[in-house]
């Protein structure tokens, strides 16, 4: 057993079973039909080759992924699963469930997973449960267009109560103005903005908090990368989509996400810029809307959006002619990919109608543009979309626990899998 | 599989930066008009005071610049409808003549006083079609 | 009443068909033996030796030959299909199509002169490895113990020449093909298997890399009569191989590829490191493996070499083999699932555990047969007084084969006798 001896095996790490950790397991039977209804079945099937994690291009060459997490979710060990910084180090290339030889789907395992994730760690829990089930979206998409209505229909009130004088700009041109006054959309959104930001951070800390007691629980070394650094090493990833364009067979999925990326990174910098107006030393007194169309901000915000459009589409048509590359599709894909293209499309479309004058059309888009935008953000810590942030802060996380770095020597050997007296026996011989 | 770079991870980085700069592009270009803004004529603060004798403008600035199409619409129709080529200042109770030269005693451009602006925001007023702003 | 008796037709000159063939015949009936292939033998004779007990094959294949040559009852046909089977049990009519040997028989071959022929032809027996001449012997322990003439590889310069290189009527380039029907009364489908195509296993090198073989290559290289006369080395180089690697489950156990487990690859990748091992003391071996299976009396074979510290096994299945960027060297990718390690192996060769599939896969036995969604024939539901034997049932090694052979065999003469 040659290799065996040569390995030199940390201490616990995330190993299969945690070496002092009983070996009772409590499968959690909800988990498993949780993970089966959104990918699949076929996981059950797994007999552990290693395929998955040999030939995954982002995985650690310690304590790989896929295949551990294939058994916990077998094993029904949400506990361990939901804890598990790998998870979400995945960014579903899916070369693991091309080459599973019981037709698997690791790839779309470790998604059903990450879905799970945000609904378990959302705050207030009863929306990650609405966001989750289908079931709630036609209750989701009111939401925001009611809010939306009573905050337009008592525009007038409110802008008196606060001292804005409502009439200026009355029968002004800029009609928006009129209809959807910027200090209310802002002050609407800004509400709204805060209280998902609220959410984002319990989430995560709840997120970060799990990652850190399993660790403890499991006994491994001391992180080696400060946090502050950690941070800085994780965002120049996500920029550089470093690890996703390692991916082989979803190579377009690089693509379509570095575009909806920073389509989404230049529509948040002139949003920022746009709603700081009236406190940005760089914008001139008296600044009005809307942007000349060739001012550079109106350049970057179009191309954001069309970068958007491109991005979503591609997705959409990875998504649509799915089959094996780009892996199976769930509700949480669906809705996310929908609402984003929703919100340029409508974006878009308000932008034209816009130009074109046409009176009540321009508006009415607007108006559900802005429903959209609010379903984006403000059920971001809950949707798919909660990856953004998820996603980085478990990368943030395995920077600071070093988990690209080899074992350290001396620790104890990982046990093989329960229940393989096989692989036992040999490890004896 | 292996940590090693992927074969196009030098075509990569570049992308990336152009990427980043383009986003911060419009940022840079509004710093860098805003420095050299303050030198120059700002359009926008034109006239500050008006010209000596000349009378104050209609408004104030930011009231005609929002409502300067209402106030044109409403002395549109006093003229054509009412014969009355004359407008009270609503302020001052002063009497003005209506016409574009009225404006133009003050506003001598009428690129930088009425295009510039309408320009900006994708508008096409059809003022012009019909009156004459002397240049 | 045997003898009266209608032939039983042994599709199949392999071991399975061979074994069926001497089986009914050494009872009295009479057996039409039928081989596509120019000699009998099939795929065993390719191996260099048995598992368990590592004998050549050679000495099984040879005591075959004899009761065939010695049984009267035996009929074979070597280069022939069975085109068409009509007819129903005790009373088939079997179309048989033989191809032309263009070699009569009538004077043996003389090797040394037919080295003047320049047309030549790779040798499917040693895998393609190496070349033979265009008029040759199959292999050594050929039968027939007959040359053949490859009509398609042989030049027309080299046409002309045979008439001086081989005594006068021994060659007979205008030998037509010839069809014959005839009367049985009950079949044995012993058609055997065919390696897993190892260029369709993209990830794992073959046909990529140079020094990526699969176990069949393995064993004509380990075997006297290989094209290497039984030295185990580099393709790219004919270096002495000391550093190897065996992919099990290369296609087998693998959706995309071979659901089903292809049963000998575990044995013969065992036997291969042990001829490696015993050719080459400091010669290191290592398997890669999903599971080792190896069942009753072989698991002891697995535990001896477990005992041998140049042999090292590692559970996990292979996911990538390359070259390595400076050479012919290879390096194996593959997650030690014991110890939760990817770990990325050098080796100087890589011998990939193809698996099994069946002839009947490609080419169906012209009647309405039954096959598994893999194209073994079905053995349940068969019909009745076709009998199928040995890997056209499903995978399996010789000692199962063998006994599934005499079961046919025996299946066949109930049908024979059923209506008396």
């Amino acid at each position: 057993m040659n290799k065996a001896e040569e390995a030199t095996p940390g201490e616990a790490g995330p190993a299969l079973v945690a070496v002092d950790a009983p070996t009772r397991i409590d499968p959690d039977l909800d988990f498993i039909r949780a993970i089966g209804d959104q990918a699949g079945d076929s996981f059950k099937l797994c007999f552990q080759c290693g395929t998955c994690s040999a030939t995954c291009e982002l995985s650690p060459e310690t304590d790989p992924f896929p295949r551990k997490e294939m058994a916990w979710a077998a094993w029904g060990r949400k506990d361990r699963l939901l804890s598990d910084v790998d998870v979400w180090l995945c960014h579903q290339c899916n070369d693991c469930s091309t080459h599973c030889p019981r037709g698997g789907r690791p790839g779309d395992v470790l998604a059903a997973v990450r879905m799970e994730c945000v609904e378990h760690y959302a705050f207030p829990r009863f929306l990650g449960r609405w966001v989750a089930r289908p079931v709630y979206l036609p209750l989701l998409l009111a939401i925001p267009a009611v809010l939306l209505a009573a905050a337009l229909l008592a525009r007038d009130g409110i802008a008196e109560a606060l001292g804005f004088t409502p009439n200026v700009g009355e029968r002004i041109i800029f009609s928006y103005s009129r209809t959807f006054p910027h200090w209310l959309v802002n002050g609407f959104f800004f509400f709204f903005s805060f209280l998902a930001s609220i959410a984002v951070v319990v989430g995560v800390v709840r997120f970060w908090r799990a990652l850190k007691a399993g660790d403890r629980q499991r006994g491994s070394p001391p992180p080696v990368k400060s946090v502050p650094a950690s941070i800085l090493s994780a965002v120049r990833a996500a920029f550089t989509h470093e690890r996703f364009a390692k991916c082989t067979t979803a190579r377009t999925r690089y693509v379509s996400h570095l575009a909806v990326f920073f389509g989404f990174l230049a529509l948040s910098v002139v949003a920022l810029w746009v709603i700081t107006c009236r406190i940005n030393p760089l914008i001139p007194d008296g600044f009005v809307y809307p942007f000349d169309f060739w001012s550079p901000w109106k350049i970057l915000a179009n191309l954001g959006g069309l970068a958007i459009l491109f991005g979503g589409a591609v997705m959409l048509s990875d998504r649509v002619r799915s089959g094996r590359p780009g892996g199976g599709s769930r509700y949480a894909d669906w809705s996310l990919l929908a609402l984003l293209l929703l919100v340029v499309l409508t974006g878009l479309l308000t932008e034209t109608l816009h130009y074109l004058r046409l009176e009540p059309h321009r508006h009415a888009t607007y108006f559900s543009h802005l429903a959209f935008v609010f379903a984006l953000l403000m059920y971001l810590p809950y949707s798919k979309f909660a990856h953004m942030v998820y996603r980085i802060t478990a990368m943030v996380y395995a920077e600071h626990i070093g988990r690209d770095l080899p074992r350290p020597p001396g620790g104890e050997p990982a046990r093989p899998p329960a229940g393989d007296p096989e692989a036992t026996e040999e490890e004896s011989s | 599989m292996s940590a090693n770079e992927t074969p196009d991870g030098g075509r990569r980085r570049p992308v990336v930066a152009l990427l980043v700069v383009a986003i911060l592009f419009p940022l840079a270009w509004s710093v860098v008009a805003r420095v050299f803004a303050q030198g120059g004529r700002d359009p926008d603060t034109l006239p500050v005071d008006p010209p000596p004798g000349t009378a104050a403008c209609v408004e104030e600035k930011s009231t005609m610049r929002f409502r300067h199409m209402d106030l044109l619409k409403e002395m549109r129709i006093d003229a054509v409808r009412d014969g009355n080529r004359g407008a009270v200042d609503p302020v001052t109770g002063k009497r003005t003549d209506i016409t574009f030269s009225e404006c133009a005693r003050c506003h001598a451009s009428r690129e930088q006083f009425c295009d510039r602006c309408h320009r900006a925001v994708n508008l096409e007023p059809d003022c012009f079609g019909c009156h004459f702003y002397p240049p | 009443m045997q003898a009266s008796s209608k032939p039983i037709l042994v599709i199949g000159g392999g071991v399975a068909g061979m074994t069926a063939a001497v089986e009914a015949a050494e009872v009295g009936f009479h057996v039409l033996l039928v081989e596509q292939e120019p000699s009998l033998g099939g795929r065993v004779t390719r191996a260099h030796r048995y598992f368990p007990k590592m004998c050549p094959p050679t000495c099984g294949f040879e005591i075959n030959v004899r009761r065939i040559r010695q049984n009267p009852r035996i009929q074979v046909h070597t280069l022939a299909t069975v085109e068409e089977i009509s007819g129903t049990a005790g009373a088939f009519k079997a179309r048989i199509r033989i191809r032309p040997r263009y070699v009569t028989g009538s004077h043996s071959l003389d090797d040394a002169a037919l080295a003047q022929l320049t047309s030549e032809r790779d040798d499917d027996f040693n895998e393609g490895m190496s070349k033979t001449k265009a008029v040759y012997l199959p292999h050594d322990m050929a039968y027939p113990p007959l040359h053949v003439v490859d009509r398609e590889a042989l030049s027309d310069g080299d046409a002309e020449a045979l008439s001086t290189l081989c005594p006068p009527g021994s060659v007979d380039l205008d030998m037509a093909e010839e069809e014959i029907e005839v009367e049985v009364g009950a079949v044995i489908v012993a058609t055997g298997w065919r390696p897993y195509d190892a260029t369709r296993l993209e990830n794992l090198g073959f046909g990529r890399c140079e020094n990526v073989i699969t176990n069949v290559m393995m064993e004509r290289l380990a075997a006297p009569g290989g094209p290497t006369g039984g030295k185990i080395v580099r393709p790219s180089d004919g270096q002495a191989a000391l550093n190897v690697a065996f992919v099990q489950c290369a296609g087998s156990r693998d959706e995309n590829h071979l659901p089903y487990c292809s049963a000998v690859c575990c044995m013969a990748s065992l036997k291969q490191a042990r001829y490696l091992r015993e050719e080459n003391p400091d010669a290191q071996a290592t398997l890669f493996y999903i599971d080792i299976r190896t069942i009753g009396r072989e698991e002891s074979f697995y535990y001896d070499l477990l005992e041998d510290d140049h042999v090292s096994f590692v559970k996990g299945k292979v996911a990538q083999v390359d070259e390595v960027a400076d050479g012919k060297d290879l390096s194996v990718d593959v997650e030690d699932t014991l110890n939760g390690e990817t770990l990325h192996g050098t080796f100087d060769l890589v011998v990939l555990a193809t698996g099994i599939v069946p002839n009947t896969a490609d080419v169906k036995i012209p009647y309405e047969l039954t096959y598994d969604e893999y194209g073994f024939v079905d053995g349940s539901t068969n019909v009745e007084g076709i009998y199928a034997a040995g890997c056209a049932k499903r995978p399996c090694d010789v000692s199962r084969t063998t006994k599934d052979s005499t079961a046919a065999a025996l299946k066949a003469i109930q049908c024979l006798q059923g209506g008396e």
